[in-house]
């Protein structure tokens, strides 16, 4: 019954023989074991990526591995430790790191579940549904990436932790459900926590003061991991989870680069997309994502080679301010209208970012500067110097300020963002709603709907430039 | 009550003489409500400090879609509407500070940094009670103290702001003296008039208010007792702005008063005054303006706030609560869920989410619940 889509998802026979009660399990757990379910998934997973791609198979393979591994967790490990984003990569899979080969498990558990079941499977919206029911009303704009972790609680898709080590750096909604989980399922919880009460021009350079509340949240969260899990995060855990990190980076970068530059775009970035959701993530499995992604990198050069790519050479170009995350298929709406997406969200690194550190001595603090001169995380003047940037950088045509509604700090700076950009570039821009986890907020013919009109602008203005109209 | 008629004719006055002052060079410090911007500092710096809290309004709403989406917070979404409006008030300050709470508050800040020409000042309140969470906040005000001796030119000296203390220590002192006295009398004050008065305290000439607020004090005292079988109703509330009646409009018309109100922001936290002794005044602002406080929905953890808010409805003997929030005030409806079932099991008591975005429209919805409450409350 499941044998095809676990062939798509790159698993050959030997492996679906050989886990076969891990994948009936996890079936019967995430409530997808049923024919129509699977065809279902079949159909959704082809939707979102091209499998014929064995990168993106060979990546789907890991989303699918780390499903089943956060699934049974509960059977197959004597402790959880869950981080919940946004926030720290290297943090993050340093605890991964740690939890190798140890009776904890230590993973992204979350973000793999609503990746795999939006992605893969489409049923992230059954669990919205009953998010919305648990202190996380409809209609209000809640994360819905939290109303689905909820929601996995409740449904016993997700084993109940010994302890969540949750972001609230940028985010107040994440940690607010936290707390609410906490009470509602009976597990502690420990916070990073920041006030990004970052002064206006002050990007970059993030305040000295700032950086050290921050770190030591870290810290302090680390000491509580380890009493109630054992799992001691050491700097050797930090130095193998930095090289692990900095090597998949490395590939998406790469491949981000050969994309931005080929004309015409050789892959969908709704295949990039896979390999952002693993990147932001961090993996139980770094050697099959690298792998991964330099299959990738090796079919894409392929198709640059041949000159084909999913739109037409010369289309325009546009910068996209917003990943869709359960679904791609907005970003191959997009595409379908002959624009050209080089750069997307926050893929680039502005060359602030990339400034050595200021607190060499100092991992957490390294680390805490590190992060927050992403500016999206952060600034909001930041994010308008970011994408200024990156609309010059790319040399688009215009940019479309997608943004999700039910974000908080991701939807904030865009409307000032579309007043910036327009007139610090004189860029057309279009403000276009959507969201990250939530496709009942969208979809994606309403967006191509929305966009049609702007795409034909930028086609008549490429034209009037070169004086083909 | 005289006192009060009095007040209504100084704050319908209060915005041109504070743009006379401002003329003849005083300056003017506006700040966002939350109770974590201590008016003392600024008084001691010799500047005017006047909360923006001005809310409740439709067209506000409307307006505040110019310039940011709609999913925010309805008070501080419209709070650049004001500005960009050019409401007399909004103009005034030569400063705005933000204490950052969360991300609606920040919005405040970008869009008035962006679309503004006011200074901002922000300062993080950090979501935890931990010793380095403390000594954050501590910094902030620091910061804070150090930008309005530069804006003033004035040095922010220990003697002056003990003396501020002293006064703010007054306020307080008489802003629980008149709510406590609905403990015994809930006709003492209705709570849009104890409202009026927290919202004057922030906006009034601080010797003004003082005055008034020991003149109702001593008013209220000679009131006589109100109809024993009237309702208790306590309200917790995220805003509370300054023209925002949507509760008041309706339970008046009820059998039942709202005797203690938990205002988040609209409020001046007045449970617990400054310490006055000691040599580090910034210290023992910081002590009361951030730790002694009933938490916030959006701290983590959540601390006792549930605790203590049980604890209120039952010491003044309350029968019911109003959840009054703002739309898309994420950290107060998630609360909210937990809370209600906890004020259930642990003392029995109903409760109704009203939630507005200033819509004329709720009106009707929110009446209809709000008088299920007070029915469920005399069926109990």
């Amino acid at each position: 019954m499941y044998t095809n889509l676990f062939k798509l998802c790159g698993f050959s026979d030997e492996e679906i023989d050989e886990q076969k009660p891990r994948i009936e399990k996890t079936l019967k757990i995430i409530g997808s074991d049923t024919k129509e379910m699977i065809a279902k998934a079949e159909k959704n997973v082809q939707s979102n990526f091209d499998c014929s791609l064995e990168g993106i198979r060979m990546l789907l393979k890991v989303m699918m591995k780390e499903v089943m591994d956060a699934v049974l967790s509960g059977e197959e490990y004597e402790k959880r430790v869950y981080y919940n984003w946004p926030g720290l990569s290297p943090l993050a899979q340093a605890m991964i790191v740690a939890g190798r080969g140890t009776n904890v498990y230590a993973c992204l558990a979350k973000q793999y579940l609503w990746m795999g079941l939006g992605n893969i499977f489409d049923t992230v919206n059954d669990l919205l549904d009953l998010g919305e029911l648990i202190g996380q009303t409809a209609g209000r704009a809640h994360c819905p990436e939290y109303q689905i972790y909820t929601a996995l609680y409740e449904r016993k898709i997700l084993p109940i932790p010994t302890i969540v080590l949750n972001c609230g750096w940028c985010c107040d909604q994440g940690p607010e459900v936290e707390e609410l989980c906490t009470k509602l399922y009976g597990y502690e919880a420990t916070y990073l926590d920041g006030t990004n009460d970052w002064e206006w021009g002050s990007w970059p350079n993030m305040d000295k003061r700032a950086i050290e509340y921050n770190a030591s949240t870290i810290k302090a969260s680390i000491a509580r991991v380890k009493e109630t899990t054992g799992l001691d995060i050491t700097d050797d855990h930090i130095k193998a989870a930095l090289q692990e990190i900095m090597q998949i980076t490395m590939g998406y970068m790469t491949l981000i680069g050969m994309v931005s530059k080929a004309d015409p775009q050789p892959i969908s970035q709704a295949d990039i997309g896979l390999v952002f959701l693993i990147k932001g993530a961090g993996t139980r499995y770094p050697k099959d994502v690298i792998n991964g992604i330099n299959m990738l990198i090796k079919e894409t050069k392929q198709k640059i080679d041949a000159g084909v790519g999913v739109v037409p050479k010369g289309a325009p170009r546009v910068y996209v301010q917003l990943r869709t995350l359960v679904d791609q298929k907005p970003m191959r709406a997009i595409e379908e209208l002959g624009l050209a997406i080089p750069m997307m969200m926050v893929d680039g690194y502005h060359p602030y970012e990339t400034q050595p550190t200021n607190y060499p001595d100092d991992r957490w603090m390294s680390l805490s500067e590190q992060a927050f001169r992403k500016p999206q995380l952060s600034s909001a003047e930041g994010s308008l110097r970011y994408w200024e940037w990156a609309a010059k950088d790319q040399k688009v045509d215009g940019v479309i300020m997608m943004y999700p509604i039910s974000c908080r700090p991701f939807c904030s700076p865009t409307f000032i963002g579309k007043d910036y950009i327009e007139k610090s570039t004189g860029l057309p821009t279009i403000l276009v709603e959507a969201d990250g986890y939530d496709t009942r907020n969208y979809s994606s013919g309403q967006i191509k709907t929305r966009i049609e009109s702007f795409a034909e602008i930028l086609k008549a203005n490429k034209k009037l430039a070169a004086g083909t109209l | 009550m005289l006192a009060m008629e009095r007040l209504k004719k100084h704050l319908s006055d209060r915005a041109s003489t504070l743009r006379k002052q401002k003329n003849d060079g005083v300056k003017i410090v506006g700040y966002t409500p939350g109770g974590f911007m201590p008016e003392e500092i600024v008084h001691a710096a010799g500047a005017i400090p006047i909360c923006l809290l001005k809310g409740g309004d439709a067209d506000s709403v409307i307006e505040s879609l110019k310039y940011n989406p709609r999913f925010f917070c309805t008070f501080c979404k419209t709070q650049i509407a004001y500005l960009m409006g050019g409401d007399l008030v909004y103009n005034l300050p030569d400063i705005l500070i933000v204490p950052h709470t969360d991300c609606n508050h920040k919005l405040i800040a970008d869009s008035w940094n962006y679309y503004g020409n006011t200074d901002v000042l922000r300062y993080g309140v950090p979501h935890n009670k931990g010793e380095s969470a403390r000594a954050y906040f501590k910094g902030g005000l620091e910061i804070l103290k150090k930008k309005l001796e530069d804006l003033t030119g004035n040095k922010v000296t220990d003697e002056k702001l003990f003396d501020e203390i002293q006064t703010g220590n007054k306020i307080r002192s008489l802003l629980k003296e008149i709510s406590f006295a609905r403990k015994t009398n809930p006709a003492a004050i209705s709570s849009r008039d104890f409202t009026m008065l927290q919202h004057a305290s922030t906006f009034a000439d601080k010797d003004f208010i003082v005055q008034t607020l020991e003149a109702v004090r001593d008013e209220i005292n000679e009131k006589p007792t109100a109809d024993k079988n009237r309702k208790r109703v306590m309200m917790i509330a995220s805003s509370l702005a300054n023209g925002d009646n949507l509760v008041f409009d309706i339970i008046e018309n009820t059998d039942a008063d709202i005797v203690y109100e938990e205002v988040t922001e609209g409020y001046r936290p007045y449970l617990d005054n400054v310490e006055v002794n000691g040599n580090d005044p910034i210290q023992n602002l910081s002590d009361t303006y951030f730790d002694k406080r009933v938490p916030a929905p959006w701290d983590r953890p959540w601390g006792d706030r549930m605790e203590r808010l049980i604890e209120k409805a039952k010491e003044f003997s309350c029968g019911g609560v109003v959840w009054y929030q703002m739309m898309y005030r994420d950290g107060f409806d998630i609360q909210a869920h937990y809370f209600s079932k906890m004020l259930e099991e642990q003392a029995n008591i109903p409760m109704v989410k009203i939630e507005s975005d200033y819509a004329p429209a709720e009106k009707g919805p929110a009446r209809t619940r709000i008088e299920t409450l007070v029915e469920v409350m005399s069926a109990n």
